[in-house]
């Protein structure tokens, strides 16, 4: 295992936003994390090379171990062996990661391992992301490029150290869906070749059924659902999940409601007693409240966290109108 | 009946010589709900500006209830913009930070003079109601409401003017998936309630054929296809359609 995150908790500010999270990651493995905004994705994509700024406050407990090395355990020189080396990351927004004042190839050059022959290496990788283009153009800055060029010199630049997990942080959410195609199969192409690892974090089932191997659904700082995709996406357990997979528009709806969830993500604040889910959920019952499940298996890698077994005819039988009205 | 007819509209960004709407001519009618679907910066946002006035076209009619819209004055064009409303893409950024959620909708009876001193609260009250909110988010800032819930003012601002016509202008791009899916429910219902009509956009086809009747296709200012949106889903015959399709997962 490559990867492996064991009962993380991460605490911001007195509250706790990431509630114990296991993950694992194998070698050539992509796992995406889904989740809506503010469940704490992000925050474990950056817990991973501990990239939480301290004065937010920090990781509470648990291990994150890389090759079986505990990270949380890094002085800093061992840490920078591995930031941007052996895990590097591609965020959201290229035109706010490139650095504005300096060339695209000076950055892709600076993030190489080794520092000799450096102009047949930046054209190298500007050719396995596709920038075949500006291959000797030196002095071609970032606002030159357009966004889907920008994240493939981000791309360039996170696979320049020969990484062995990359963590994309919604790399696409900023593009067109066209470049967007694009830049998946960029990703998966890479991933191939370069056998990769990868944490795919995202918010969009559509994008990570196409790419990720197994998927795991964050709600409210902790995985309610993990598995492999197909089982998630048409055998779909936890009401959570059920709710997300039922909101994605298509053509298929036609002008009929969304099954969608009623209400909206709890404060981590003022979080429910009992399951987080249960104020939105329509497959409530009592014993909910009572106390938090536990992520439990059930059966070909699929493992929810939801005590009630949410059969197909049950599905059927809820009506829509089952959920709380919003407030 | 023909709500909206628009003909050979066109709008050039001189400076940069873009023509960002090129010789486009539709027509809507009433009751129905029009996708209009493209990439970033084909053109889909200045057409919706252009049937509003909220900018001058160049060359082109556009005819509400078969008045063309271009002649009119702008007094007269404040008085159509009562049937003719807008719903914008992000709710962070139409509302005001310091006006009061209440007051957000009251303004806009300022403008419009369309509801007596005395029902206002409860017209505003009921508005709100209608799009799933209540009494006590009248006094509430935009910082105390979720994105959902500004979304939901916003409709309910449009709603204010009880307007036949409202765009749509990628009004749940912004939103989370499950948030989404409740807007677009709140869409669908308000638009059977009320018969209203639509004008739908979005780059995701996944929310247009979710929701549309018939579907424009645009790419750098022109419409490359248009018909209805099974058509259109079923068998695209544009190469451009088709990319897009193609580009689109698991729909």
């Amino acid at each position: 295992m490559l990867l492996q995150i064991k009962n993380l908790k991460i605490n911001y500010g007195g509250l706790d936003v990431v509630r114990g999270i296991d993950l694992n990651i194998d070698k050539g493995e992509c796992v995406g994390l889904i989740g809506e905004s503010g469940c704490g994705k992000t925050t474990v994509g950056l817990s991973i090379t501990r990239l939480i700024p301290e004065r937010k406050g920090g990781i509470s407990s648990g291990e994150i171990l890389f090759e079986d090395k505990d990270i949380l355990k890094l002085d800093a020189e061992g840490l920078r062996k591995i930031r941007g080396k052996k895990i590097s990351y591609v965020f959201q927004e290229p035109s706010s990661s490139l650095n504005p004042v300096f060339t695209i190839y000076e950055q892709i050059k600076e993030a190489l391992e080794e520092k000799d022959n450096t102009d047949n290496m930046v054209a190298e990788i500007l050719k396995s992301v596709g920038l075949e283009k500006i291959i000797g153009k030196k002095n071609m800055y970032p606002h030159e490029f357009s966004g889907g060029m920008q994240q493939r010199a981000m791309i360039g630049m996170a696979i320049a150290s020969k990484p062995s997990l990359i963590v994309l942080d919604e790399p696409t959410t900023a593009l067109d869906v066209t470049v967007e195609r694009q830049i998946l199969d960029l990703i998966m192409e890479l991933k191939n070749k370069m056998n990769l690892s990868i944490l795919f974090i995202s918010h969009d089932l559509r994008i990570v059924f196409n790419i990720a191997d197994n998927i795991g659904i964050m709600y409210a700082g902790k995985i309610v659902e993990y598995g492999p995709k197909e089982k998630i996406i048409s055998d779909s357990s936890h009401p959570y999940t059920i709710g997300l997979v039922d909101s994605v528009p298509s053509f298929k709806h036609r002008k009929k409601s969304f099954n969608a969830i009623g209400g909206r993500a709890p404060l981590f604040s003022d979080l429910p007693k009992g399951c987080k889910f249960y104020p939105r959920c329509k497959f409530r019952i009592d014993r909910c409240t009572e106390k938090e499940p536990e992520l439990k298996d059930i059966s070909g890698g699929q493992a929810s966290m939801c005590i009630r077994t949410i059969s197909a005819e049950l599905r059927s039988a809820t009506p829509i109108n089952g959920i709380i009205k919003s407030r | 009946m023909e709500l909206l007819k628009v003909d050979n509209l066109s709008k050039i960004f001189k400076k940069h010589r873009v023509k960002a709407v090129d010789d486009v001519s539709f027509s809507i009618f009433k009751g129905e709900v029009l996708g209009l679907v493209g990439e970033s910066g084909c053109g889909k946002s200045t057409l919706a500006k252009l049937i509003l006035r909220l900018i001058d076209a160049d060359k082109g009619n556009i005819f509400y209830k078969e008045k063309d819209l271009l002649k009119f004055s702008h007094g007269d064009m404040r008085k159509a913009r009562k049937d003719l409303q807008i719903i914008f893409q992000d709710p962070y950024a139409s509302l005001d930070p310091m006006i009061r959620i209440g007051e957000v909708i009251e303004e806009v009876y300022d403008i419009h003079k369309n509801v007596p001193e005395r029902d206002r609260k409860n017209k505003t009250v009921e508005l709100l109601e209608t799009v799933g909110l209540g009494e006590t988010y009248l006094k509430r800032l935009p910082s105390e409401l979720s994105g959902g819930e500004r979304q939901r003012v916003g409709i309910a601002r449009a709603l204010a003017t009880d307007p036949e016509f409202i765009i749509c202008d990628e009004p749940v791009s912004s939103l989370d998936i499950s948030i989404q899916a409740q807007i677009l429910n709140l869409l669908i219902e308000l638009q059977k309630k009320k018969n209203l009509t639509y004008l739908f956009i979005s780059h995701d086809l996944g929310v247009i054929g979710s929701i549309c009747d018939r579907v424009m296709v645009m790419q750098s200012g022109r419409f490359v296809e248009f018909g209805s949106c099974e058509d259109v889903f079923r068998n695209p015959g544009h190469e451009y359609t088709k990319t897009l399709f193609k580009s689109v997962l698991l729909s």
